[in-house]
């Protein structure tokens, strides 16, 4: 039984060997559900470009010069955006390590806390880290208070980028190779106790391999949003020497309207980025390492080993924690009651809310059509049936990311046009385009949540549920599904709070029938009121922290088998 | 599966909040505007509700995130755009909006307005006003530099945080008010000014965060920072230095659409919107000056305009025509 189209560049022969297999399994349409999903976001990136493109030509030309260095842009960001891969995996490996071994009280409050950051808007962020490192901050007012010490240290430039960015995405790190470490079999942890491996050699021999195939996604995806950051970078930056490739866009469309211009630097944008994770984001593995999750304490730290890991995860902990914790405190004032009852807050919880609800939907049916797909894939692979796997690797793996590597002012321009030729009323749809981009662009990250458990639970039992003649929805039911239904909940907490964030996607549709919670905040930054906005980031924040602490129990009830 | 139930009750939720409009038989203004423009506390509602008492119309302010989007929007939109007026445009965007032909003459009498610069447009109604300024904590900064070169003479520990010309009003302000009052010198003068810029954000909001949070002791800003803190906070620790070269001014346009068809609405609107009721709208809720002397003054605790000849600005063709050229001589002279 063949599980796969047995051909690329034969589009008739695919479809009809498809529906011929189809008929015998429905392995199939797993994997056509997956292609689907891919070539819907490959063709909206296409038609994003190509309708600005196409406006171009009716507008009258507006052709002028690029103030910004193109390629002095492309190697800013690129710089910036590999040190902060390279840090926030490090980190994160080292968190997700030190929580793994250690055991304490409060852990999952630790969990829930982690990757809060991560879906934020990132100006909030920047402003909890300067808080505390800032030139006003509390280390500096500290030391200079306590200890009569001018430090000299600036958070501004290179270093405060990457300081942010470690924060934001170091903690998404820790969190996926954390779940990808607990759900290292039991009998591996037995084994590994009673050969009395060294804390170094556990490393090496359980828990490198188990983190390893969350690489490829997690490097890609975090490349990828350091890189299209935007505001964070500037404000942060210290100035036109950090700035970014959005800028040139900005440049294009607002000040010279010259979208032939935007298209191009979008397009560009896109194919930088895409041969950079590319080869990445393909990446095949091979890790069997896959069990129901468990917290048991089968194997505690070592004595020295627990306190050197305490001590690197305190120190972490501290680092992370401190901004939020500025972010919390500010919010906490006597006009925080009075703003909670008002009606401009309470309809933007609403809308807010809803719409989360909606794409974060979106966001898990999408990453699960996704993964099945490449389980599919994988289990072809495993039983030598697959053609191409190389190739439909790629085609599964890579417009997801392009998605992200579109810069979100054209997405908006081009979301824009698409709804005028329509001929829709853009004050409507503007909710469902938000809707969409929001799940798109979260994507990426529930796919690099999602895919190694499934690709892992088709090494593991590919060959099994093929000799039990399992059919695709039997194997999605009882052994991905138990088998990721952590990772679902975290990819749906995920999707549910990165969409509380950004609305810039529908800045041109003059959607002011509703408002959400960020969009309350940034306009109450736009006319002074810092202290609504502070009291909107901390509400927000404590939302994204409890949806991440009460989500993912939805996913936790056991299914009546 | 529970997440099913999630989704299902988000659906109903979600059919409640997309509320169709209903239909009016009055005719509607459609006004496109920046955000802050229309928000509960800006002048979009009261002056809806005051023009709305008279008119037996129906006002709908759209807002976008800028003045500019707001332009982009009903270029983009062309012949069919529902705009009618586009309000907020300042005067270093004047050009440009003039030059996509949008724009239609309007009939409003600007005869009692008072501007201090001469400003006179066929297609633009000028309707408020104010100056760049940078803003300081007097509780803080007891010498703040008083001209551009005090500033470029400033220790470098002395820092400000100013805002990209590409992606905000302000920042293109500073460009222009910097060339406006040095001409040939403003390169020099950025290179000196550069060490004292700690960072250059994307937009008004973040740059002013900074200065609250106390990350830099200077700000730009307008002039009339200082009179928010003081009517609405009770504050009166904030201040705008006064620069002896004299500030840039920034005056605020609406224009009517040549594709409009409420055109007469549309000038009757802008009538309104320079008038006395009009005016009085806007000191304490955009923070900019009004276009006429009003009857009742300025609010109490509310700066007073400069002198003119501290008032400075390029005309439209000039700022049109080198704007361009402005922002990349800023860049390379502060460009590390």
């Amino acid at each position: 039984m063949t599980s796969l189209p047995p051909s690329a560049n034969k589009s008739a022969s695919i479809n009809a060997s498809l529906h011929t297999v189809a008929a015998r399994s429905p392995f199939n349409w797993r994997f056509l559900g997956g292609l689907t999903v891919t070539f819907l976001v490959f063709a909206t990136i296409f038609l994003v470009l190509f309708v600005i493109v196409n406006a171009a030509q009716s507008l009258p030309s507006n052709q002028s010069a690029m103030s910004a260095n193109i390629w002095h842009l492309l190697r800013m960001s690129s710089i910036q955006a590999g040190l902060s891969v390279f840090f926030a995996l490090t980190v994160g490996a080292i968190a997700a390590v030190a929580l793994y071994r250690l055991h304490f009280k409060g852990k999952c409050i630790a969990l829930a806390l982690m990757s809060a950051g991560l879906v934020l808007p990132t100006i909030i962020v920047a402003f909890g880290l300067l808080a505390v490192w800032g030139r006003a901050g509390w280390i500096r007012t500290t030391a200079s208070t306590l200890f009569d010490q001018n430090l000299n240290f600036s958070i501004y430039g290179l270093v405060g980028i990457l300081m942010a960015h470690t924060l934001l995405n170091g903690s998404f790190a820790a969190r996926l190779f954390y779940d990808r470490l607990s759900s290292t079999p039991v009998t591996k942890l037995k084994l590994g106790r009673s050969l009395n491996l060294t804390p170094m050699a556990r490393f090496l021999y359980l828990e490198w391999p188990a983190l390893k195939p969350a690489i490829p996604g997690l490097a890609a995806t975090i490349f990828l949003m350091c890189f299209t950051s935007f505001a964070l970078v500037l404000l942060l930056g210290g100035g036109p020497a950090n700035a970014t490739f959005e800028v040139a866009i900005f440049e294009a469309v607002r000040l010279d309207f010259d979208l032939n211009r935007a298209a191009l630097l979008a397009a560009s944008q896109l194919v930088f980025c895409l041969i950079i994770i590319v080869p990445a984001a393909n990446w095949n593995t091979k890790s069997m390492l896959i069990s129901e999750a468990s917290l048991q304490n089968i194997w505690p730290a070592t004595d020295r080993e627990k306190y050197v890991l305490a001590f690197l995860l305190v120190l972490l902990t501290l680092y992370y924690l401190t901004p939020l914790f500025a972010i919390i405190q500010r919010a906490i004032s006597p006009a925080l009651i009075r703003f909670l009852a008002e009606e401009k807050f309470l309809s933007a919880l609403r809308a807010s809310l809803t719409i989360a609800s909606v794409s974060a939907s979106l966001t898990l049916i999408l990453a699960i059509l996704l993964a099945t797909a490449r389980a599919e894939l994988k289990q072809a692979e495993k039983l030598g049936t697959a053609r191409f796997p190389r190739l439909f690797r790629l085609i599964l793996g890579t417009p997801i990311f392009a998605y992200m590597a579109m810069p979100a002012m054209v997405l908006g321009l081009g979301f824009f046009l698409i709804t005028r030729h329509l001929g829709l009323p853009t004050q409507t749809v503007g909710l469902w385009v938000l809707i969409l981009a929001n799940a798109l662009l979260a994507l990426p990250l529930a796919n690099a949540a999602l895919t190694p458990a499934y690709e892992k639970s088709a090494n593991r039992y590919g060959k099994l549920s093929q000799s039990l003649n399992m059919s695709g929805w039997q194997r999605f039911r009882f052994i991905e599904w138990p088998l990721s239904r952590r990772e679902a909940g975290y990819v749906f907490a995920l999707g549910f709070t990165f969409s509380l964030g950004d609305v810039g996607v529908i800045a041109l549709f003059g959607t002011d029938e509703f408002s959400t919670l960020p969009w309350l905040m940034y306009r109450a930054l736009g006319s002074y009121r810092t202290n609504d906005a502070a009291l909107v980031a901390g509400i927000l924040l404590a939302l994204v922290i409890f949806s991440f602490w009460a989500l993912p129990y939805l996913f936790r009830i056991k299914r009546r088998a | 599966m529970s997440f099913q139930k999630i989704g299902l009750a988000a659906l109903v939720g979600f059919s409640t909040l997309v509320t169709a409009a209903v239909a009016q038989d009055k005719p509607t203004l459609t006004i496109y505007t920046y955000d802050s423009f229309a928000a509960d506390w800006g002048p979009g509602p009261q002056l809806k509700a005051g023009f709305e008492q008279n008119c037996n119309c129906e006002v709908d302010f759209v807002a976008a995130d800028s003045s500019i989007s707001a332009l982009r929007k009903a270029q983009l939109e062309g012949p069919t755009t529902e705009a009618d007026i586009i309000l907020g445009l300042d005067t270093s965007v004047a050009a440009e909006a003039r030059n996509t032909q949008l724009f239609t003459d309007h009939n409003v009498d600007l005869s009692a307005l008072e501007l201090p610069v001469d400003y006179a447009s066929d297609k633009f109604v000028p309707f408020d006003y104010g100056y760049f300024a940078f803003v300081y904590d007097s509780s803080k900064i007891d010498n703040p530099p008083s001209s551009f070169e005090d500033l470029a003479a400033m220790d470098e520990e002395f820092k400000i945080a100013i805002q990209d010309p590409r992606s905000s009003t302000p920042g293109l302000g500073l460009v222009l008010w910097m060339k406006a009052a040095k001409g040939d010198q403003a390169e020099e003068l950025w290179r000196d000014i550069a060490p004292n810029i700690l960072t250059v954000t994307k937009g008004w909001s973040e740059a002013y965060g900074l200065f609250l949070e106390g990350e830099v002791d200077m700000v730009l800003s307008y002039s009339s920072s200082p009179s928010y803190h003081r009517i609405a906070e009770e504050e009166d620790k904030y201040l705008a230095a006064q620069f002896e070269e004299g500030h840039y001014v920034q005056i605020e346009l609406a224009g009517i659409l040549e594709s409009s068809d409420q055109k007469e609405l549309a000038n009757q609107f802008l009538d309104y919107l320079v008038s006395q009721d009009g005016q009085a709208i806007i000191p304490t809720t955009n923070w900019m000056f009004p276009v006429v002397p009003l009857d009742d003054g300025l609010p109490e605790g509310f700066d007073t305009p400069l002198p003119e000849e501290n008032s400075l600005i390029l005309n439209d063709e000039t700022v049109g025509q080198n704007t361009k050229q402005y922002i990349d001589d800023f860049f390379a002279a502060i460009g590390q």
